[in-house]
């Protein structure tokens, strides 16, 4: 009986067994073995990392309009300013441009890296931007304002980027100031985008719209993914670029495959066409506005505030991140040859620090 | 070169339900450019209206033919402007093409009435068959797109932003609408009865939307008077919004509001509207008309078998 068990569990360990060489080969892969994570499953959640950022008032009797509410900005990412590195900026032009226009309204500066002891416990200030992801919006643009006005009951409001604008552009002082600012969401945004879309590298377009990259843990190769769907799904949408450019918009949206790939040949040669129709319009128009800069520190000089108006903002946040991000590019070389505007930017920005 | 745009291919009868080829029409009279006009209703390839150059390249869109022939005439249109009207005529052209046309793509394609007793049929003149079945829809998509972004669509665009519109009785209307065609008919009677229901909430919804277009349209057009106001010393009555002469965004102008007050709409709330609260745009209308439209001195050709609009040219474009 011993005999014959002994026998039964020795053949059925031959055969179950696995072979040493086999063995062997499954003992070294797989390549990585990851640790736990270390980290609290809080840090999931934006309030207790380094996604959300400060605002603080410039000065609290002198602020035009007070505050009364809390809000947060959300925005793709922020980079440090160049001319100071203790202070963040937005990576996105709309996002900048929004971002200077509720500071000088609302007498706020930019987010700090780190502020000094001192001034953090004194003035306890609500009003923050955050880090978002594009997936945070129903529509997929950023900036997204969210308003708290928790006086009497507590309600939030989401507003999303185009109302953003649309109310923006009712606070311009003429009528001129608001078709200028119709040229600038147009023709210069278009021209912003199509210069992300094909001069930029995949990593510039990372760090420009996604805070992925602060994570290094994350693989490279779902970056990329992410990063063409959210091509598709935010900029071709915002500032209603699909609609001006439809060629440019069908050949980069996710759901026009085969027709982009029948029409393919013709398609691309009307993407051609819109380009250099978007350059040629870019290059008039900036040569313009660097000529109105010749004679004033900044487009509105006659209210003599001396601060800058919205359309001076929408300017000032599209050519500095031209000048950031778009180093190389044909874009870049147009702003490069017009001094009064480059100028303008960091004068503009540096009145929110 | 020849000038691509909506119209009979049979009888070579323009087509006025387009904007962009009225407003570059225009420009062709005014400017007396030599150019043939072909009514070849052929969007296969290009989007109409479209300038193909004697090379055989086209150029698609108001905006871009306008900016070619220009720069091949030595600016007869737009060469008088200063450097600051010149950035504020482009901003008003972007105004134009983004705000009032989503108003005439409203009153032509979306709106019901003027939809399916009107536009529609139209298409049938413009293309032999089976394309007339598909170009309507194509426009449709556009204009849904275009109206959802100023906030026009009842369906999408209102409740989602855009507008930002809070308002309670939107939100009832289309909930009992899901509410009626979620219930199961039990009879035919029911059945009636749950038809004429959804039958008085589509009206109402219509109604909605009619005033939406409306108050949208009071908001534009008081802007684009105002600026021509400021431009001609408080003048109402002047025809050009930047004073003195005509500029392309005045042609693109006034090609929208001859789409959107066409006589032979159905539905004609806009005209009526505008009749009442904007007497002197139409009184502006009506000048321009007269002074400037004139289609009999236009040289007008039917096209050639190449650009014929059927389904053989169609298919010849996909290869």
């Amino acid at each position: 009986m011993a005999s014959i068990s002994s026998s039964s569990s020795s053949s059925s360990s031959s055969i179950w067994r696995v072979p040493e060489p086999i063995k062997a080969v499954f003992d070294t892969f797989p390549l990585k073995t990851y640790s736990a994570n270390k980290k609290s499953d809080l840090t999931l959640f934006p309030q207790n990392t380094t996604n959300k950022f400060e605002l603080i008032k410039k000065d609290q009797d002198q602020s035009q309009f007070s505050s009364q509410g809390n809000f947060q900005l959300g925005v793709y990412n922020v980079s440090k300013y160049v001319k100071d590195p203790n202070v963040l900026i937005p990576t996105d032009p709309i996002c900048l441009s929004t971002l200077l226009i509720i500071n000088l309204r609302n007498g706020l500066l930019l987010p700090k890296v780190k502020f000094p002891e001192g001034d953090n416990g004194n003035i306890k200030n609500n009003n923050f931007i955050t880090i978002l992801s594009y997936h945070a919006s129903y529509d997929g643009e950023l900036p997204l304002l969210i308003e708290d006005n928790s006086g009497k009951n507590l309600q939030k409001s989401i507003k999303s980027t185009s109302l953003i604008n649309d109310l923006n552009l009712t606070r311009c002082t003429d009528n001129k100031e608001f078709f200028k600012c119709q040229v600038v969401d147009s023709i210069l945004y278009d021209c912003w985008v199509i210069t992300v879309l094909y001069e930029l590298s995949d990593l510039q377009k990372l760090k420009i719209y996604t805070d992925l990259l602060n994570d290094k843990e994350n693989s490279m190769v779902l970056d990329t993914l992410t990063l063409n769907d959210l091509l598709a799904s935010t900029l071709i949408t915002r500032f209603s670029f699909n609609i001006r450019n439809e060629n440019l918009a069908s050949y980069w949206s996710n759901n026009n495959l085969i027709k982009n790939l029948v029409y393919r040949r013709s398609l691309l040669a009307k993407i051609e066409m819109e380009k250099n129709s978007i350059f040629r319009k870019t290059l008039e128009i900036l040569e313009i506005f660097e000529q109105e800069l010749a004679k004033s520190n900044f487009f509105l000089e006659e209210n003599n505030k001396e601060l800058p108006s919205i359309l001076d903002c929408k300017i000032a946040g599209l050519v500095y991140c031209i000048l950031q991000w778009c180093e190389g590019s044909k874009l870049y070389a147009m702003i490069n040859t017009l001094p009064n505007l480059k100028s303008h930017c960091y004068r503009c920005i540096d009145k929110c620090i | 070169m020849e000038l691509h745009v909506w119209g009979s291919y049979k009888d070579g009868v323009i087509s006025n339900f387009d904007p962009e080829c009225l407003a570059a029409i225009y420009y062709i009279m005014f400017t007396e450019t030599d150019v043939k006009v072909v009514p070849s209703s052929n969007s296969f390839n290009y989007k109409l209206p479209y300038l193909k150059k004697n090379d055989g390249e086209a150029i698609s869109g108001y905006e871009s033919i306008v900016a070619y022939l220009e720069k091949e005439n030595g600016g007869k249109l737009d060469n008088w402007l200063s450097n600051e009207q010149f950035l504020l005529n482009n901003g008003l052209k972007v105004f134009i093409m983004d705000k009032i046309h989503s108003l005439t793509q409203y009153v032509l394609f979306l709106n019901k009435e003027n939809y399916e007793q009107y536009t529609r049929g139209l298409f049938k003149k413009l293309l032999p068959f089976p394309m007339q079945y598909n170009a309507p829809l194509v426009y449709r998509d556009d204009a849904v797109k275009r109206c959802s972004n100023v906030g026009l669509n009842l369906d999408t665009g209102m409740l989602l932003g855009g507008v930002g519109y809070e308002d309670s009785t939107i939100e009832e209307l289309l909930e009992s609408e899901k509410k009626l065609k979620n219930t199961p008919n039990l009879t035919r009677l029911h059945s009636q009865k749950q038809q004429e229901k959804l039958n008085e909430l589509l009206l109402r919804k219509n109604s909605i939307n009619n005033m939406h277009c409306i108050h949208l349209a009071e908001s534009y057009y008081n802007r684009i008077l105002e600026f021509s106001r400021e431009n001609n010393r408080n003048d109402d009555f002047s025809l050009f919004i930047f004073g003195e002469q005509l500029s392309s965004s005045d042609l693109l102008f006034f090609a929208q509001l001859n789409c959107q007050t066409l006589d032979v709409l159905p539905n004609n709330f806009m005209k009526i509207y505008l009749n009442f609260k904007f007497p002197n745009l139409i009184a502006k209308l009506e000048k321009f008309n007269n002074e400037f439209v004139n289609f009999k001195n236009l040289n007008i050709e039917l096209p050639k078998d190449k650009d014929y609009p059927s389904l053989f040219n169609y298919i010849k474009t996909c290869l």
